[in-house]
């Protein structure tokens, strides 16, 4: 019954993985959505996520946004691997664009969160080792600096001066370039 | 202590941007993709300058030495080439003017992986250029990030060829410093006689005499000191060498170093700057081609803040056949590269003395490196080799650009060979030059100065 068509799916649905936050809340989601996570995924082979995985690096606030942003990905996935076996029909070529935007629109949606839960995604992306979310975030702050000068990048992401005047005076003589 | 244990966990979430662990700065650092807005990072707070002064991390954003098709990634960011000869006609000046087009500027090619990526870009791209100086230039030379151009003036079409003095500008596209040097007016051996090419740095002025492979004591600078033209003067027929220093502004007289119906320049018109001291090659054109074995090295040192150079001169009793070239290897000693169609030949002054007129001074290190993936490009035919340019890069290595068909790295001492272009210069170009920057070396030597 489950090994044909649409089986997939229905074997995608059938493994579920309970995904335990650090203040012990507890996500219910499907293996496809856990397996972007490569951690997951080494786990699930391992074969050690009966009675759940406990994620104690990540709370339960980051892992909902986490968890979001999997499922919406393993489904453009799922997506992509339907529409690369129909190659030749037009109409499914025509959905995939019409979903990658989508996809991009959710990205850039995904990215509008406070400093804070910034960081704290991109941590959790590296500990869960999702390379798409790590790309999104770390671009996300590698393109706010562009063209900022050292005090609005500590302003913005709330880093101490921690170096003296008479530090950053003579480095600032050194890498006047950098300022012009 | 809840109060502690609250900050603690708030540094974590809300201020942790300095905090954050080095992998993850990692992802983060290697997507800023421009050079100075690495450097304003590394300014904001001490952890972040920690680890952008960390040697082998600033290697691991820009990798040198991982493998296959990465070696020359923080080095060799590219090249810059013109596609046109630049045109002194009044009418196409004023059109360009007019409309601000660049047709005649050099664009820039970054190599796989290049911190320049980017696209194809002019050199206006890089540097600051609202009047459009840099617009009319040539690409000369380039050395440690600096790259030479000869300028054309806006009002040039008014000049003749001969009486307009050489313009000249400099520029780093990586730093945005631009220099533009009075021209050289006075001198007859101006333009088209002028045939080599010196650019100091900050670097060599400390380095002075020092040795090259120590590390540094203090940080100095990436800027452009100082710069070392030779040309044949018309009047006496010699070889007279120039010099300019940009803290003064000011070209220095010339002064006479070699007969120029005599000596005949080999390999690259750009020096090879070694221990402050810039090096050229000749041979001897009064013998016939077949006979000419000995090498001319003539050197320029620049002596105290002045811009005076002291010139000598050494015969180097090396047979590198049709086609020498100096280089300097990456233990900071100097070679002798003899270019072929698809292989080169490398001659290495052995190490610790001075006696470089003496033969034995020269050890021939039966080091030959095949270029195989060249030999399809090029039949073993010396008439060809005027299809290749070759150029030197700092720390053993050669470049050779193949006309139209892709070009390759050679370093030397790992006698490693790597194809950095593939037919992308297939357009053709009337000149082109590498660009090298050691971007690891240069934000150590602009924030490790402690």
């Amino acid at each position: 019954m489950a090994s044909a068509g649409s089986g997939d799916e229905k074997a995608a649905a059938a493994a579920m993985i309970t995904l335990i936050s650090s203040d012990n809340e507890k996500f219910e989601v499907t293996e496809a959505t856990a397996t972007l996570s490569q951690t997951i995924r080494h786990m699930i082979e391992d074969g050690c996520t009966d009675g759940g995985v406990p994620l104690p690096n990540v709370t339960s606030k980051i892992l909902a946004r986490v968890i979001e942003y999997c499922k919406k990905h393993a489904t453009a996935a799922a997506g992509e691997e339907g529409s690369s076996s129909s190659f030749s029909d037009a109409a499914f070529l025509e959905v995939d664009r019409a979903f990658l935007e989508e996809l991009e629109e959710f990205d850039d949606a995904f990215l509008e969160v406070d400093r804070a839960t910034l960081f704290d995604l991109i941590l959790a992306a590296n500990y869960l080792d999702i390379k798409g979310l790590l790309n999104l975030t770390c671009q996300k702050v590698a393109d706010s600096v562009k063209g900022k000068t050292p005090e609005q990048i500590r302003e913005m992401y709330n880093i101490v001066n921690d170096l003296t005047p008479e530090e950053e005076a003579e480095i600032r003589r050194e890498t006047q370039w950098a300022f012009e | 202590m809840a109060e502690e244990a609250a900050t603690e966990t708030e540094g974590r979430t809300e201020g942790g941007a300095a905090a954050l662990p080095e992998d993850v700065l990692f992802e983060i650092f290697s997507r800023v993709n421009t050079v100075s807005d690495l450097l304003r990072c590394a300014l904001s707070c001490k952890p972040w300058r920690r680890l952008l002064t960390d040697r082998a991390f600033l290697r691991r954003l820009w990798p040198d030495q991982l493998g296959h098709g990465s070696h020359h990634r923080s080095r060799l960011l590219g090249f810059f080439f013109q596609q046109r000869r630049f045109v002194r006609r009044k009418k196409l000046m004023k059109a360009r003017v007019k409309q601000h087009s660049s047709a005649f500027a050099p664009a820039f090619l970054p190599t796989p992986g290049s911190p320049l990526a980017g696209g194809c870009r002019d050199l206006a791209a890089f540097v600051a250029d609202a009047d459009g100086t840099f617009n009319y230039a040539q690409p000369l030379a380039s050395r440690r990030g600096v790259v030479l151009v000869r300028l054309a003036p806006r009002d040039c079409f008014q000049r003749t060829a001969t009486a307009g003095g050489l313009l000249l500008g400099l520029c780093n596209p990586v730093t945005g410093e631009r220099h533009v040097a009075p021209p050289l007016e006075t001198c007859a051996c101006l333009g088209r006689h002028v045939n080599g090419y010196a650019i100091l740095t900050g670097d060599d002025d400390d380095t002075g005499g020092g040795v090259d492979h120590l590390p540094r004591r203090r940080p100095s600078s990436p800027a452009f000191t100082r710069l070392l033209l030779t040309g044949l003067h018309q009047d006496d027929r010699h070889i007279h060498l120039h010099s300019y220093s940009a803290a003064t502004r000011c070209w220095a007289g010339p002064t006479a170093c070699l007969h120029g119906d005599k000596f005949r320049m080999a390999g690259a018109a750009a020096a090879v700057v070694h221990r402050g001291a810039a090096h050229w090659l000749y041979f001897d054109a009064r013998r016939p081609q077949d006979e000419r074995h000995d090498l001319y090295a003539p050197s320029a040192e620049l002596v105290g803040t002045g811009t005076a150079a002291r010139v000598s001169f050494t015969k180097l009793p090396v047979d590198a056949g049709w086609s020498p070239y100096l280089c300097v290897t990456g233990d900071g000693r100097l070679s002798i590269v003899g270019v072929r169609a698809t292989s080169v030949e490398v001659w290495t002054r052995q190490d610790g003395d001075d006696a470089d007129g003496d033969p034995a001074a020269w050890l021939w290190t039966r080091q030959a490196i095949r270029i195989p993936a060249a030999a399809q490009l090029v039949p073993e035919c010396p008439s060809l080799l005027q299809s290749i340019h070759w150029f030197h890069l700092d720390k053993g290595a050669m470049v050779a650009v193949y006309n139209g068909d892709g070009a390759f790295v050679v370093d030397i001492a790992r006698e490693v060979v790597e194809k950095v272009v593939d037919c992308s210069l297939s357009l053709g170009y009337f000149s082109c030059v590498p660009y090298e920057m050691d971007l690891p070396e240069l934000f150590l030597l602009q924030l490790g100065g402690q």
